[in-house]
């Protein structure tokens, strides 16, 4: 078998491996984040409505993949809509209200502080793979102890915890390693106990719960079976044999 | 954002080589898309010292360099420079399996499965020349720069990586 032979013989029948819609889809997230995070570097800090509009120029500048059946123009502008009334509302009547769980406008901040948290940083103030030492960190600091669970046997090791400012408030942000991906989690107080909601904007995967006492949003750009099975490590730390069991 | 426009312009339309590069070197899809979502990063840093070269041989060279990277990490150099002893192991045992009077579709799909077997027994250093060159079409001096090796070695690495799928392929019978 000559050189020309074998040539044609591994062209025809290699396999090719496209790039999945999930890894374009990934790669354009990359991209535009790149860009804002420069702006943003400039900018300063992104306040309220910066960050609106960054989220918005984020769904306009490629197709959304969203895990919703509906989406087409018309409901992402009543959601845009939507976020904006929830926005301003949440404005003027600041604090009136307990806290219950985190509106859908929240989302574009989760997804701006995790990308920020990575970029510029800090991905922690409290550096530690161990629960005992980032838990009490938060003492002091939070008007509430949030949940801090050590999920390594599930694979996912503990980096760390911040405070983030959430929605006004100081929130408790845990970040989490799998392979190379981080999770960010956010966990604040709840007054009501919520299923789990799964949302995807622009490559990146949100998982959101709660049990009625502690909510958590967890955010990354891991794959939805991965942040699936962090969602549930999570809960089966809580929740396995109480009656407050979330779906 | 203008740069912005033309990173996606020049990156995405060659997103897929970068892939299946990735998808050959690391062979499985999990890690391959890890690598090339890194190499993106890695990308977007250097983007502006791109200036009229090859953006496709530039872009492949760091996927490269992320996967063989990762390569070092996973199993120590050996996997890099050695053998490749699983997929070797994996081979044998497929080109053990024959068939007494095979049909010609089974007998194209044995085919097609004993040169991708035989490709993904070969050594990364390897694979990588051949797959860059048959998949991917690229010229010699891409090779060398996608590789960051001399011409002379292109040459070398193909004419070895070729030698070694002849072998491979008369075990499996494909080829007497």
């Amino acid at each position: 078998m000559n050189d020309e032979e074998l040539s044609s013989l591994i062209k025809r029948n290699a396999e090719r491996h496209p790039a999945s819609e999930h890894l374009r889809a990934a790669v354009q997230t990359q991209i535009t984040l790149h860009a804002a995070g420069q702006k943003s570097r400039v900018v300063g800090r992104l306040k309220w409505l910066k960050s609106i509009k960054a989220w918005v120029s984020l769904r306009e500048a490629g197709k959304a993949v969203r895990t919703q059946p509906s989406s087409t123009t018309q409901v992402s502008l009543a959601f845009v809509g939507g976020v904006l009334l929830t926005l301003a509302l949440v404005w003027m009547m600041p604090r009136m209200l307990p806290t219950v769980a985190a509106p859908q406008s929240d989302v574009a901040d989760l997804l701006n502080l995790h990308v920020r948290s990575m970029g510029a940083g800090p991905l922690f103030q409290v550096a530690s793979s161990d629960r005992h030492i980032v838990k009490p960190w938060f003492q002091g600091k939070l008007d509430y102890a949030p949940e801090v669970p050590d999920l390594r046997e599930a694979g996912f090791d503990l980096l760390g915890g911040r405070i983030d400012k959430l929605d006004g408030h100081d929130t408790a942000a845990l970040a989490y390693q799998l392979r190379k991906h981080i999770i960010s989690a956010y966990v604040l107080p709840s007054t009501t106990a919520m299923p789990v909601e799964r949302l995807q904007r622009r490559g990146f995967n949100i998982l959101h719960w709660s049990d009625g006492v502690m909510q958590v949003w967890a955010v990354t750009d891991a794959n939805v079976s991965e942040l699936e099975g962090f969602g549930s490590a999570w809960r089966s730390m809580f929740y396995v044999g109480t009656s407050h069991e979330v779906r | 954002m203008n740069s912005a426009r033309n990173f996606e312009a020049t990156v995405l339309p060659i997103l897929d080589s970068g892939f299946n590069l990735a998808r050959w070197l690391l062979r499985d899809d999990a890690s391959a898309e890890d690598a090339v979502q890194e190499a993106v990063l890695r990308a977007l840093r250097y983007f502006d010292k791109l200036k009229g070269d090859d953006a496709r041989a530039w872009f492949l060279g760091i996927v490269r360099n992320v996967c063989f990277t990762h390569l070092k990490e996973r199993a120590g150099w050996n996997e890099v420079s050695g053998q490749d002893e699983d997929a070797l192991e994996a081979f044998q045992f497929s080109a053990g399996q024959t068939h007494d009077e095979p049909s010609v579709a089974l007998q194209q799909n044995m085919e097609r499965h004993h040169i991708n077997a035989a490709l993904r027994a070969l050594k990364p250093a390897l694979r990588e020349v051949l797959v860059l060159r048959e998949l991917e079409g690229l010229e010699y001096e891409q090779i060398a720069e996608v590789a960051s090796i001399p011409m002379g070695t292109v040459m070398s690495r193909l004419s070895r990586a070729r030698s070694r799928m002849r072998e491979l392929l008369t075990i499996s019978g494909v080829r007497e």
